[in-house]
């Protein structure tokens, strides 16, 4: 089952707006290095104050230029992940400064213990597909937090991660793991472990630090991701559409520098585009807009056949409660339908300020349950029944009936953490909600799940990249 | 409607070019530049207290804030100057986003409501290095100092501040105030700052509260 939100129409409308904005208005990028490359194809660049205006025909040469498809891959070649058209797959969320306390349930301050127990969660978790920081290393040292982050995330899964860097430096180190543990740049970039995250400032800037990650990356054709976080009616237009077209822009001008860095260069479009809360001045994580703007925009990068990088599975609330689990549904429902191939910050509380893996449990759920939704009905002669129907007749039960043997798994959704009990069997059970059986299974996975060693002699090699000196 | 009551009306319908008219009319009226900031001081605080109360929203009250900020700048404060007079400020408040970081939405909200509550703000943008700090201080005497940080990774910048202002000998001269997503009541009282808020209304109390205006 597949919604689209948009008619072609508007999807063109769409589109020229955003090629207009780049050439009317342009963006500002503060990189050297990519200001000087746009200058050169091209693009009406101001020396002062680096106004980048981006003609058209480079915008639409370079979202050509970029491959209609981005495959990711695990520590070894068998786990596979596709974006592309409609494909859909989560993402755990990044970088938080607190998490909910697997023991304690108090939030507390983020450190590295955290990362790895956020990477052994997900690696355990057959519905999550990309690994992520999760929160913050902020007992490690600060220059080299982000490799210690990245560290713990490769060692404690073998899925595919997203790479989040602080500087330059940072994300050297952290190509430098990938290769280690691919065993070579060759094979890193036949089969990507990672994609690189870079993030353009609402309204229409490039920072230095984000363009420079994007190029390093981009120069060696790993795959890279541009999605700025706009928040609609304070840096972006109050309008759904408007913030979508100037998140577009922001986002393809990644792109652009890529193209034009490296041509053919992996790339995945995207955002973090929701509401500001005009009362408390939050970014709504958990807002409907969000949804919606992620939706339509999901549609656009699917005309452009360019991978899409969305939202899903986060929340405005303190904690894994109720608020949080209907905003993390509609959220990751909307996300699902709409073929957004990567959908992140799962187990986001708190408008992106902390990560609760009790959260992410019910999420690896909740995406088992929403994936049934989204199968759709499948109509054919088969399950169309009419013979069936016909052999059983007025007054009987198809519950023996073959037919329902064979299709019953296929058509039916298991829950596995929901629960359907009657009244005495779940009184029985210890009368358990939802959050208490998420805790118990998380408590089992932190007990029990081993990921899969890295070898001894890549662990090392790690480890060194870990301890060399900062200006590697 | 008065010339006065235009102006009031102006900025409560949060219409800049609105009330840049009605502040021009009133002075050719002959009311005095000072009895027409009487009327926008007491108008933005009467929209700071619907705010307040959840009947407005933080559009409306950033829009207030700049359409006051445009017609005391463009019309009242040279007149004011003129007579020698500096228009009544509750206090001086310069504020900045830490080096290392370039989340200034935040900032630009707390900056946009010290005005609206009568402050004079000198905003010093983002990615803000210790001694552009220490240069604002040093420069504008302000009464406050505000640090904003939404990464973790620039909050020793906060601590660096604070030191560098020890070692000039400038830290009694200024209050400081801390805010941003990481930022703790504890981190503020460790560092050795005066004040923390966790959101633009709350910074405004605090920073009312630390020059004896409650
Ligand atoms: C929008 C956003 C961005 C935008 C900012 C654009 C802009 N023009 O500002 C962009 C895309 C650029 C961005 C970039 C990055 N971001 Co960011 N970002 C956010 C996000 C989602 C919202 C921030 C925001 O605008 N909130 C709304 C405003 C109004 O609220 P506020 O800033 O908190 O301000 C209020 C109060 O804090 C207080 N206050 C603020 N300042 C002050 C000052 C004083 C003196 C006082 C008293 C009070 C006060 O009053 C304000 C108004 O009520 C936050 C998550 C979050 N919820 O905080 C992450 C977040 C802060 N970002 C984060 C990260 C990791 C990054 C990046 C490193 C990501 C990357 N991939 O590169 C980069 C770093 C760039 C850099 N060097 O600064 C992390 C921070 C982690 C950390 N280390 O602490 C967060 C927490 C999200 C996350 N979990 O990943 N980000």
């Amino acid at each position: 089952m597949r919604l689209n939100i948009l008619s072609r129409d508007e999807l063109e409308s769409l589109h020229l707006t955003i090629l207009e904005v780049f050439e009317k208005t342009g963006v500002k990028v503060h990189s050297e290095r990519a200001f000087k490359t746009l200058k050169e194809n091209g693009a009406d660049v101001d020396e002062k104050t680096h106004l980048t205006k981006i003609p058209s025909h480079l915008v639409e040469e370079a979202i050509r230029n970029a491959p209609s498809f981005v495959h990711l891959y695990g520590r070894n070649s068998k786990y596979r992940l596709k974006l592309e058209r409609d494909s859909f797959y989560t993402v755990l969320g990044s970088t938080v400064t607190h998490v909910i306390d697997p023991e304690t349930f108090e939030r507390v301050t983020a450190k590295k213990t955290y990362v790895e127990q956020a990477a052994r969660v997900a690696d355990a978790l057959p519905n999550i597909h990309v690994a992520a920081q999760f929160c913050l290393a902020m007992d490690c040292p600060p220059e080299n937090q982000d490799v210690h982050e990245m560290e713990a995330v490769f060692t404690n899964t073998i899925k595919p991660a997203m790479v989040i860097a602080y500087s330059l430096q940072g994300v050297k180190k952290i190509i430098e793991i990938g290769k280690i543990i691919k065993g070579g740049i060759e094979r890193l970039k036949r089969e990507p472990l990672f994609f690189v995250y870079s993030e353009p400032t609402s309204p229409l800037e490039y920072s230095e630090k984000a363009a420079e990650i994007l190029i390093e990356t981009a120069k060696l054709g790993l795959p890279i991701l541009s999605a700025p976080c706009v928040q609609a009616g304070a840096t972006g237009p109050v309008t759904l559409a408007g913030t979508l077209v100037q998140s577009f822009v922001e986002s393809l001008t990644g792109l652009i520098i890529a193209q034009l860095t490296r041509k053919g260069t992996p790339c995945i479009i995207g955002e973090v585009a929701t509401v500001m809360d005009m009362k408390t001045a939050v970014m709504g994580y958990g807002a409907p807009e969000f949804s919606v703007i992620n939706a339509a925009s999901s549609q656009l990068a699917h005309y452009y056949k360019i991978p899409f990088f969305g939202t899903g599975g986060c929340s405005d609330s303190k904690l894994p409660d109720a608020q949080a689990v209907a905003e993390a549904t509609m959220s990751l429902l909307m996300a699902m339908l709409t073929g957004t191939n990567l959908i992140h910050d799962i187990g986001y509380l708190e408008s992106a300020t902390t990560g609760s893996l009790e959260m992410v449990i019910i999420e690896d759920e909740l995406y088992s349950m929403l994936n049934r939704v989204v199968k759709g009905m499948k109509v054919s002669e088969e399950t169309l029944a009419l013979d069936v129907i016909n052999d059983v007749g007025p007054g009987g039960h198809y519950l023996s009936h073959q037919h329902t043997l064979k299709l019953i798994t296929e058509e039916h959704w298991f829950p596995n953490l929901i629960d359907r009990s009657r009244y005495g069997a779940w009184k029985a059970k210890g009368k358990k909600d939802l959050l208490t059986k998420a805790r118990e299974k998380l408590h089992n996975i932190l007990r029990e799940h081993e990921p899969e060693p890295l070898s001894n002699d890549v662990l090392k090699q790690v480890e060194g990249i870990l301890e060399s000196p900062k200006s590697n | 409607m008065s010339e006065l009551e235009a102006v009031k009306d102006a900025l409560l319908g949060f219409d800049a070019e609105k009330l840049a008219k009605a502040t021009e009319a009133s002075l050719k009226k002959n009311i005095s530049p000072q009895e027409i900031m009487n009327v926008i001081t007491a108008s933005l605080k009467l929209i700071g207290e619907k705010f307040e109360k959840g009947e407005l929203l933080l559009v409306h009250l950033v829009a207030s804030g700049e359409a006051a900020k445009r017609a005391i700048s463009e019309y009242l404060e040279p007149l004011l100057s003129k007579e020698g007079t500096v228009v009544a400020k509750i206090g001086t408040v310069a504020i900045g986003t830490v080096a290392g970081d370039i989340h200034d939405i935040g900032k630009n909200i707390v900056a946009s409501m010290f005005f609206s509550a009568g402050f004079k703000v000198i905003d010093l943008g983002k990615d803000v290095s210790v001694e552009s700090f220490i240069k604002a201080v040093e420069q504008h005497e302000p009464d406050i100092l505000g640090m904003s940080t939404l990464l973790s990774t620039s909050l020793p910048i906060q601590r660096e501040v604070v030191e560098a202002l020890n070692n000039k000998k400038l830290r009694e001269t200024v209050k400081i105030i801390v805010g941003g997503a990481p930022v703790t009541p504890e981190w503020a009282e460790e560092i050795g700052t005066d004040g923390y808020a966790e959101d633009a209304l709350e910074a405004v109390n605090v920073g009312l509260r630390l020059l004896g205006k409650e």
